[in-house]
């Protein structure tokens, strides 16, 4: 009897663990943003210098399409507007996303003393823009994932 | 009897009394084929021209070893220390180009490719490697040069790249095509950096049904237009860039990619133009990057002497450009006028294309953009003029009954700075 009372209570403790661990793992993941699409940074704080790494999910259930494989671009927050800090080069090809599928990219975050018509890269609030069409329903989605740059301490 | 003639001839052809019934014929054929037959590059090839000793350049994601594709160079400037396609991109846009297969046949088959690859691992490529890709092929002596590789970010023709592309145009007489960029259904239309630059040459992409026949073509949804905050003309031509079958990685032929990917996108149409004006550098070795992109605009399978956001300033069309043989350049102070006289033949649609430069001083650095107008001025107050305030290009083009010898000006309004504005004026009469 006390055995069986044991029993019980073990697996009502292992049903509340679980629900509990579920519940942790459901808050923790990243949830579809408008639209259906997760697009964010890795981190929510970077280093300049540091390798930013962020992604693009297709949530949906719809194949939606991007202007190349990589048309995003990098911002930057100035007193009154956000000015155009990065952009990558990519083949000019039009590209599927499929249901599910998750397309990874990184952006260092350091000068490039090429480009001297854009604003450099110092400590502030970066947002990164992503456009998506949606085939489906005949529109369009600029997507952002904000994070912020820090100066690496002295 | 068949016949193969524009859509303006139709229209006459149609309203003939002695005319009982049209039929329309579409030819269908593999797409690579349709494509080269659909802009009339087949009639370059029947006159001998294969764009043989023209070395023709390609900034992309490389080129994987194929049997119809012969390298005459190939480098990389990436982080990707190998010279092959890992991106099944730059394989497809040089089949395109060069393809020597006897179907699946690319415009300038006889030319010798360079093939400069910019992008990394990830088949993305950053600004210095494509300006050093630029570098090593005018090192090669490759004078035509096709650039697919763009943003997605709304241009207004000042960026960084820009600059630069329009400087090297300038200061190495390149002929320098670039993709107009593609735009996803609900997004802004305009071209992405770096295809507002002034002096380059802008392509869009054309869905030609994989038809020969251009009646039912039309201008690809996604292919952008535009300039952002300007009323500038872009892109300046168009062309053939919608499930184009060319080499791919496979050692074959294909239009859509093994993972599904469709071989869609302005990437695909900027190589048919570089194609052509390597036929066109072929047939007149003399014809510089301006001459070359004046013709390709006038080269219009429409014949208009208008922009529109369809067609640009021109479908491009192979045998039109092989046509306009009328070439002159001058150059014009600030508020002068330059002018030359031009016979137009009784009954004959004559159209002039008018192309300059942005002056840059360095490869950052704009010197001055300056306004020329274009105008056709014929006797009995008869004229045509192209006017824009902030174009490079302008057109005009006039019919006349009779035989006349009319006046072919153009009048320059120059910034500080710029004393003299030197111009090219391309010229067809059909």
């Amino acid at each position: 009897m006390i055995g069986d009372r044991r029993n019980l209570l073990l697996v009502a403790i292992g049903i509340v663990a679980l629900v509990v661990a579920i519940s942790l793992l459901v808050a923790s993941s990243p949830r579809p943003t408008e639209g259906g699409f997760i697009f964010r940074t890795k981190q929510s704080n970077y280093i300049i210098g540091d390798t930013v790494e962020f992604y693009f999910t297709n949530a949906r259930s719809d194949q939606v399409t991007l202007g190349n494989p990589a048309p995003w671009s990098i911002w930057r927050q100035t007193v009154d507007q956000w000015v155009l800090v990065y952009f990558p080069l990519a083949p000019q090809i039009l590209w599927p996303v499929r249901p599910g599928e998750t397309l990874n990219w990184t952006w260092i975050a350091e000068n490039r003393t090429e480009q001297p018509t854009r604003i450099p890269v110092e400590a502030g609030e970066y947002r990164i823009h992503l456009f998506v069409g949606i085939d489906a329903e005949g529109i369009g989605m600029d997507l952002l994932a904000y994070f912020t740059l820090r100066e690496r301490a002295p | 009897m068949s016949a193969r003639i524009n859509p303006g001839a139709l229209n006459e052809l149609l309203a003939a009394t002695e005319v009982g019934h049209v039929d329309i014929s579409l030819e269908f054929r593999p797409r690579l084929d349709v494509g080269m037959n659909a802009v009339e590059i087949d009639r370059l090839w029947g006159e001998g021209y294969s764009g043989a000793g023209v070395k023709l350049g390609m900034v992309d994601t490389g080129v994987t070893g194929h049997p119809n594709l012969q390298l005459a160079g190939y480098s990389y400037w990436g982080n990707d220390p190998t010279t092959s396609d890992q991106c099944d991109h730059g394989t497809y846009v040089a089949g395109i180009i060069r393809s020597n297969h006897a179907i699946y046949r690319g415009a300038a088959y006889g030319s010798s490719i360079y093939s400069a690859k910019a992008a990394n691992t990830d088949c993305i490529a950053d600004t210095p490697a494509v300006n050093a890709a630029l570098v090593w092929l005018d090192s090669k002596g490759a004078k035509i040069v096709s650039n697919t590789l763009g943003s997605n970010v709304d241009s207004n023709g000042n960026d960084g790249i820009e600059k630069y592309f329009d400087w090297w145009v300038v200061t190495r007489s390149v002929f320098l095509a670039v993709a107009a960029g593609n735009t996803p259904v609900g997004g802004s239309h305009y071209v992405d950096i770096p295809g507002g630059a002034y002096n380059i040459v802008t392509v869009g992409n054309v869905d030609d049904k994989n038809t020969v026949s251009r009646t039912n073509d039309w201008i690809y949804s996604t292919s952008a237009w535009g300039v952002a905050n300007s009323t500038r003309a872009k892109p300046d031509v168009v062309a053939p860039g919608t499930l184009i079958k060319s080499t791919n990685n496979q050692l074959g032929f294909s239009d859509v990619r093994p993972d599904g990917l469709r071989i869609t996108g302005t990437s695909f149409a900027v190589p048919h133009v570089v194609g052509l004006a390597g036929l066109l550098r072929h047939l007149d070795s003399g014809a510089d990057y301006l001459e070359l992109k004046g013709r390709v605009l006038t080269g219009d399978y429409f014949l208009r002497d208008t922009w529109s956001s369809v067609w640009a300033w021109s479908y491009i069309d192979g045998y039109w450009a092989r046509q306009s043989s009328y070439a002159a350049s001058g150059s014009v102070g600030h508020q002068q006028w330059w002018e030359t006289n031009v016979y137009l033949h009784a009954g004959y649609y004559n159209t002039f294309t008018l192309v300059w430069n942005r002056e840059m001083s360095a490869y950052n650095q704009v010197r001055g953009f300056s306004d020329l107008d274009l105008v056709l001025q014929c006797p009995g107050g008869v004229s045509d003029s192209s006017t824009s305030a902030v174009n490079n290009v302008e057109k005009v083009s006039m019919t006349r009954p009779t035989g006349t010898t009319c006046k072919l000006r153009v009048y320059g309004f120059l910034p500080s700075g710029i004393t003299s504005q030197s111009f090219r004026i391309v010229g067809l009469s059909i």
